[in-house]
C-alpha cells in the first residue's frame, strides 16, 4: 500500500499542557500539524496494531518500522528528531489511536480514554525524562539503542520487555551510552527474583543508581563493551552481597 | 562540575591556558571560519568564559575551538611513577541530552621541559559542530582519564581502574535555547478574575504549580493592571511597575524553590542517586526552578549550571548545611530581581513628586 506522507510538527507545542492533550484527544479533535519546508515524504505504513491485549512483539515490530521509518528523515533532516512537535505529531497525529490503547486503557463506548492520566505518553520534551515517556520516542530509542550498539534491531523487543526497566535505563544519562542500556538490559533481565528481600524491580532500580554513582568517577565513554559488562557485574554482584537499606521506591511507575 | 579534589586521585583539576584558546565561528551559508578576536562587539559576547550562548542565533552554523590547559606533575608522577600516553589519554566528553549523545573525543598530551603536563583539544580533528544537529545545552568537559588496565597510587595504596577520571577543568556548556529572562521563563503569566474565588480575597497573584506552572494576576484590580502592563521607562508608573514586579517575583520563586526543595530532599534522602539524577526524577516544575534558580540555595550562589546546583544541594543536604540557606537567601533573591534599585528608584520618584508638590 502506497501511503506517502509529508513529515509535520505541531507548532507551538510548548503550549500544549496535560490537561488541553487530553481534552483534545478525549474529544478527538482535530489538531492542526504544519508542514516543513522544505517537505519530507516518508512512507506511513506503520503496523499500528498494538491494541489494548498488546504484546510485546508487536510494540517490538513498531519500534523497528518507527525508526526505519524514520531513518531518510534523519539523512534529510538530522535536527528533526531533537524537534519534540515532531514527535507530538507522531504521538498525537500518526500514532494517536495506538497510544490512546497501549497507554490510556482505550477508549470507552462513548469515545472517551479509560485511564485519563497518560497525556505525558504524547509529549516529548528535551529531559531524558520526557524522552522516555513519550509514547512513539521510546520506541524509537529502543530500536535505535539496538541499532547503535550491534548495529541490527535483535535488542529492541529485549529492551521493551520490561518497561520499568526500559525506562530506568534509558531516563539515566548512564542510558546514553548503548552499549551500557543493552548491558544493564541483559543482566538485569537475568534477575528476575527477590534479592535480600527486595522485590525484582527495586532491586534492579537500586542497580541502576549504584552504577550512575559509579559511573561519575569513571568516562564510561572509554570503556569498551566488556569493561561496561564487567563493570555492571560487579555492582550486581556487591548488592547481592551486601545488605541494601530499603528506600521509599517513588520511581515513576508507567500506567497500565 | 566536578569539584574538590576526590581521594582517588593526585591530579585534580587542570588549569586552562587562555592564551592558546582559539574559538571559530561560521555564518549561515558562508565558508570562512571567523575567530572570536575578529568578531564585532555584538558577536564577540557569545563567547563567556565557561558559557558560549548562541540562543536565538539562527544565523550561525558551525562552531570550532582549540582548548588548551595545563597541570604540574610532579605530585602526581611520585604518586603514580612517571606516566605517558600509555597511562592516561586526555579529551573531551561530550553530553548532548536532547539529542541523546554521549561520546568521547580524543584530545593530545605533552609533558614539557618544565614538568607540567599540557593537554590540547582542536575540535575541527574529531568533532564537527554543526549546531542545528544539536539542541539546547551542550555540556563539554575535558577530562585527563586512565587507560592503563590498572594504575597504582603509591601515595593513597589505591588501585585506579580504566577509564577513571584523574583530572579535569570546568566544563564549557554551549548554550542554544532562546531563553526568555526574568519569571517569563518559567512561568505562563495570565490575568484572572479573583471575584468568585473566596480564598483568594485581598490577593493580588497566586500560583498554580503544575508542569508548566501558571502565575494568576487579579484581573480585578485595573490600576494594578493598569501599571504591570505598562511599557514605559521613566516615570513614576515604569518605577511602581518594576518595584511591584519584583516584590511578586521574590515571592512566586522563594514558594517554588520551597516545594522543589522539599522534593529535592525526600528524594535525596530516600534514594542512592546521583545528583543530576535526582534533578532529572523531580516533578517537571520542579526541577526547572531549580534550573532556573536554584543557585540561590547553594552555598556557593555563583553558578547557573544545573548539575552543579543539584551537586551543591546533595552536599548541604548530606551535611546538613540546610541552616546556611537562611543565612544567604534573602539577600540573593533580592540581588536576583533588584529589589533595592526598583524600591531606590521609585522613592526617587515619590520625592521629585514631593518637590514639585512644594
Amino acid at each position: 500500500m502506497n501511503n506517502k506522507s509529508s513529515v509535520k510538527r505541531l507548532p507551538n507545542w510548548q503550549d500544549w499542557s496535560e490537561d488541553r492533550i487530553m481534552a483534545t484527544v478525549s474529544a478527538r479533535s482535530e489538531i492542526q500539524f504544519e508542514e516543513l519546508e522544505p517537505s519530507i515524504e516518508v512512507e506511513l505504513d506503520l503496523p499500528l496494531e498494538i491494541g489494548k491485549n498488546r504484546e510485546i512483539e508487536t510494540e517490538a515490530t513498531l519500534a523497528i518500522a518507527i525508526h526505519e521509518l524514520l531513518a531518510p528523515v534523519r539523512k534529510a533532516n538530522p535536527a528533526l528528531l531533537k524537534d519534540n512537535g515532531f514527535w507530538m505529531w507522531l504521538g498525537l497525529g500518526v500514532c494517536q489511536e495506538q497510544i490512546v490503547d497501549r497507554w490510556c486503557g482505550g477508549r470507552s463506548p462513548s469515545g472517551g480514554l479509560r485511564l485519563p492520566n497518560g497525556a505525558s505518553y504524547f509529549i516529548s520534551g528535551d529531559s531524558l525524562v520526557k524522552q522516555s515517556r513519550c509514547g512513539v520516542r521510546r520506541l524509537w530509542i529502543a530500536a535505535d539503542i539496538s541499532q547503535r550498539c550491534e548495529g541490527d534491531y535483535s535488542h529492541t523487543l529485549g529492551l521493551l520487555a520490561s518497561r520499568d526497566l526500559f525506562t530506568g535505563i534509558t531516563e539515566r544519562m548512564v542510558g546514553l551510552d548503548a552499549e551500557m542500556a543493552i548491558e544493564l538490559m541483559l543482566q538485569l533481565s537475568a534477575v528476575n527474583r527477590p534479592v535480600n528481600g527486595l522485590k525484582v524491580e527495586d532491586f534492579r532500580r537500586l542497580v541502576l543508581r549504584k552504577v550512575s554513582v559509579v559511573m561519575s568517577t569513571v568516562a564510561i565513554e572509554l570503556l569498551n563493551r566488556r569493561q561496561k559488562s564487567e563493570l555492571i557485574k560487579l555492582v550486581i554482584q556487591e548488592m547481592n552481597s551486601s545488605p541494601i537499606p530499603e528506600p521509599e521506591i517513588e520511581d515513576a511507575e508507567l500506567v497500565n | 562540575m566536578i569539584k574538590g579534589s576526590p581521594a582517588y586521585t593526585n591530579f585534580g583539576s587542570l588549569s586552562p591556558n587562555p592564551g592558546e584558546t582559539k574559538k571559530y565561528l561560521k555564518y549561515v551559508g558562508q565558508s570562512e571560519w571567523i575567530e572570536a578576536a575578529a568578531l564585532g562587539q555584538d558577536d564577540a559576547k557569545i563567547w563567556g568564559e565557561d558559557k558560549w550562548d548562541f540562543s536565538g542565533r539562527t544565523d550561525i552554523s558551525d562552531i570550532k575551538f582549540v582548548m588548551s590547559f595545563k597541570a604540574p606533575t610532579k605530585d602526581v608522577f611520585k604518586a603514580y611513577g612517571t606516566l605517558d600516553s600509555d597511562h592516561l589519554e586526555f579529551g573531551v566528553r561530550v553530553w548532548n541530552k536532547a539529542t541523546r549523545r554521549r561520546q568521547w573525543y580524543k584530545g593530545n598530551f605533552s609533558i614539557n621541559t618544565s614538568g607540567n603536563l599540557i593537554a590540547t583539544f582542536d575540535s575541527s580533528l574529531s568533532l564537527p559542530i554543526t549546531l542545528g544537529n544539536f539542541a539546547d545545552k551542550i555540556d563539554i568537559q575535558p577530562l585527563l582519564v586512565t587507560k592503563a588496565r590498572s594504575l597504582y597510587d603509591g601515595s593513597r595504596k589505591l588501585e585506579i581502574p580504566f577509564g577513571s577520571i584523574i583530572g579535569w577543568s570546568d566544563p564549557i556548556v554551549i548554550d542554544l535555547d532562546k531563553a526568555k529572562t526574568g519569571l517569563a521563563s518559567l512561568f505562563d503569566i495570565r490575568w484572572k478574575s479573583f471575584e468568585d474565588e473566596p480564598h483568594l480575597d485581598g490577593s493580588i497573584f497566586f500560583v498554580d504549580w503544575k508542569e508548566q506552572p501558571v502565575l494568576y494576576l487579579n484581573d480585578d484590580n485595573q490600576q494594578l493592571k493598569q501599571t504591570l502592563l505598562s511599557t514605559g521607562t521613566i516615570g513614576t508608573t515604569a518605577r511602581a511597575r518594576d518595584a511591584i514586579s519584583s516584590v511578586i517575583a521574590q515571592q512566586v520563586v522563594t514558594f517554588g524553590l520551597e516545594a522543589a526543595l522539599i522534593e529535592f530532599i525526600q528524594r535525596a534522602r530516600n534514594h542512592y542517586d546521583a545528583p543530576t539524577e535526582i534533578l532529572e526524577n523531580l516533578l517537571p516544575q520542579n526541577a526547572a526552578i531549580l534550573r532556573q534558580w536554584g543557585w540561590l540555595l547553594t552555598q556557593s550562589g555563583d553558578t547557573d549550571r544545573a548539575d552543579d546546583v543539584a551537586a551543591d544541594l546533595l552536599d548541604e543536604i548530606s551535611n546538613d548545611l540546610t541552616g546556611s540557606i537562611v543565612e544567604t537567601f534573602a539577600s540573593r533573591i533580592q540581588r536576583e530581581f533588584a529589589m533595592q534599585k526598583s524600591i531606590t528608584d521609585l522613592l526617587s520618584e515619590f520625592s521629585k513628586g514631593a518637590v514639585n508638590n512644594e
